[in-house]
């Protein structure tokens, strides 16, 4: 099936839905893959932190982040398989294709601050942050210096540990926290996120946060920023059977003047500010 | 496009083609439109309006099952006053039939919600929603009393010349019962079926999944059931009846119509396919044409 080109509806962005051609599929530790899957319209369009859906379960599709955009036609999904359909997507061989539909989402911001930007991933929550990654040090978009954008990645044990090689090619300063210490630094990516907010050079030079992972991390993360005075933006994971803001599912807790509300993950996120969110 | 004519008439709305959006699975038109032209379906179903706004139920709201998925959404909404608003306005561009569904916790409510949202133009009808599983008020409870029914259409019926729809549960022993209530009070139509009472259990914080305890079945799991209620209710009176329940294609759509559907709502289905109203429409065109039908309302009951 070509994609097709959907029209453009009152000045809003299109969002595009094709059988996308798996171009390659790479396991890149245990339980760990990245798929590249040929989707030029989608590719073209999506910004960092935005995210598609995969028709890859028994019914509703599945969020995914991108990890990283190549050649304007090629994205590639960083995923560990944890049900039914990214078992499927594990599976997926070159030629096969997935039903795409995307980009879905808001995206990160990159304000032009000097200091150091850090991006915090927990296991895939690491997914976002390549793309980001690049943006950031792009002298077009992101215009900030690789030694000012510091990853973090937080893994169970060194089996789980992906995508160093990508990171450390990029530029940009990347270190690994596991939680039993059988590789890098011993605890919880919290924990050594704290570390550099509290200890290191990085302490007072830090201007900005972004997490991505499990909700206690985030929960944490979103703590530390707080004791910090650091703005932070948190990429929210929550069960999404649309992703396009028709079904109201993914509710997320917000404050508002008064009290609460819930926004939706999928359109108002997945990105949200890290003082919005309201902690149950 | 071609020329067949796929038009059906449901009561007093005569739409160009069967095929809607069934209510809470395309919000208020924005979204759907950056998928396709809102103005390729029969009508344009909104989610549930209420008087005031609703904030909707805490998560989990969805979870996915074998063949269907449950949700308690709890009617999340902007209340009847910001729809007219920031709303309608779009809908009313898009030249799709505007079909309203409303909610409502107290009988009177419905009426005053038609009246409010009847002065407005640009609107095809209204759809009641008198079957909500997920709100603690009215919701089911409206929709398992036949008496109940009665009432709250008899009373939107005095406010409104525009078609009604009554949009019944199956959560009843006898749907009969029920849709004769409806058309009784002034319905022109009644739409079957909204999601069947259900329940999931989170086995590792030992409890249920959502905070309303139970949620309301949709998808293909339903679609025979649903399938057999409109049967007995077309069998049983005749009336027009719009069909919903777990239509995935084509093929389900037209089932749904021989069965006594005159129309039919898509709603799981937007989830898992975002293009599929338009695939379940170039589907029962392509049906028509290859059984050399001349009009697709002859199709309607033919079982």
């Amino acid at each position: 099936m070509n994609p097709v080109r959907n029209p453009i509806s009152n000045g809003v962005k299109p969002i595009f839905q094709l059988d996308a051609e798996v171009i390659h599929q790479v396991k890149v530790a245990e339980e760990s893959y990245i798929l590249s899957l040929n989707a030029p319209p989608i590719a073209r369009a999506i910004q960092p932190g935005q995210f598609i859906q995969i028709r890859c379960a028994p019914l509703l599709p599945r969020p995914f982040s991108i990890y990283r955009v190549r050649e304007k036609r090629i994205l590639e999904v960083l995923y560990e398989v944890i049900g039914r359909g990214t078992q499927r997507m594990a599976e997926a061989k070159k030629g096969d294709r997935l039903n795409l539909f995307g980009p879905l989402g808001n995206t990160f911001s990159y304000p032009h601050a000097k200091g150091i930007s850090i991006l915090v991933g927990g296991g895939v929550g690491l997914a976002p942050f390549y793309d980001l990654a690049e943006a950031l040090v792009d002298p077009k978009r992101g215009r900030r210096k690789k030694e000012d954008i510091l990853v973090l990645l937080g893994a169970r044990n060194r089996k789980r540990v992906f995508c160093e090689k990508d990171f450390r090619k990029l530029g940009v300063r990347f270190e690994i926290a596991t939680d039993d210490g059988s590789y890098r630094f011993k605890g919880f990516v919290t924990q050594l996120l704290e570390k550099h907010l509290r200890t290191t050079h990085d302490a007072r030079r830090t201007t900005h946060l972004y997490a991505c992972g499990p909700n206690p991390m985030l929960q944490r993360v979103s703590g530390l920023s707080k004791k910090f005075r650091i703005p932070c933006e948190l990429s929210i994971d929550a069960t999404m059977p649309c992703g396009y803001g028709i079904c109201f599912g993914c509710a997320v807790k917000v404050r508002t003047q008064d009290h609460f509300c819930y926004k939706l993950a999928c359109i108002d996120g997945p990105v949200f500010d890290t003082k919005e969110i309201v902690w149950d | 496009m071609s020329k067949i004519d796929l038009s059906v008439q449901i009561g007093s709305l005569k739409l160009k083609n069967p095929v809607m959006v069934a209510s809470g699975t395309a919000s208020y038109g924005e979204e759907t439109s950056r998928v396709f032209p809102l103005s390729r379906l029969g009508a344009f179903v909104t989610k549930s309006i209420t008087l005031k706004p609703r904030q909707g139920n805490p998560p989990t709201r969805v979870v996915e099952t074998p063949s269907g998925m449950l949700n308690s959404i709890g009617l999340q909404n902007v209340g009847a006053e910001e729809f007219l608003k920031k709303k309608l306005p779009f809908l009313r561009k898009e030249k799709v039939p505007v079909i309203v569904n409303i909610a409502a916790k107290r009988i009177e409510d419905y009426a005053a919600l038609t009246a409010r949202i009847g002065e407005e133009k640009g609107i095809a009808g209204f759809e009641l929603n008198v079957s909500c599983p997920n709100v603690k008020e009215g919701g089911l409870e409206f929709g398992t009393n036949p008496n109940c029914i009665t009432e709250i259409v008899r009373g939107v019926r005095r406010e409104t010349r525009l078609p009604l729809i009554t949009k019944l549960s199956p959560n009843v022993t006898d749907i009969v019962t029920m849709a004769k209530a409806a058309m009784e009070g002034g319905s022109d139509a009644v739409s079957l079926v909204n999601t069947f009472l259900a329940m999931a259990i989170d086995i590792r914080k030992k409890r249920p999944v959502f905070s309303t305890t139970t949620g309301g079945l949709s998808g293909p799991a339903i679609r025979p059931i649903a399938l057999r209620m409109i049967y007995q209710v077309y069998r049983a009176l005749k009336c027009p009846i719009v069909g919903i329940g777990g239509i995935m294609n084509a093929e389900d759509a037209i089932e749904m119509m021989m069965v006594g559907a005159s129309a039919i709502q898509i709603g799981t289905a937007n989830f898992v396919n975002p293009k599929a109203p338009l695939e379940i429409l170039e589907g029962i065109e392509n049906y028509v044409k290859k059984e050399k039908l001349r009009h697709l309302g002859d199709l309607v009951g033919v079982i």
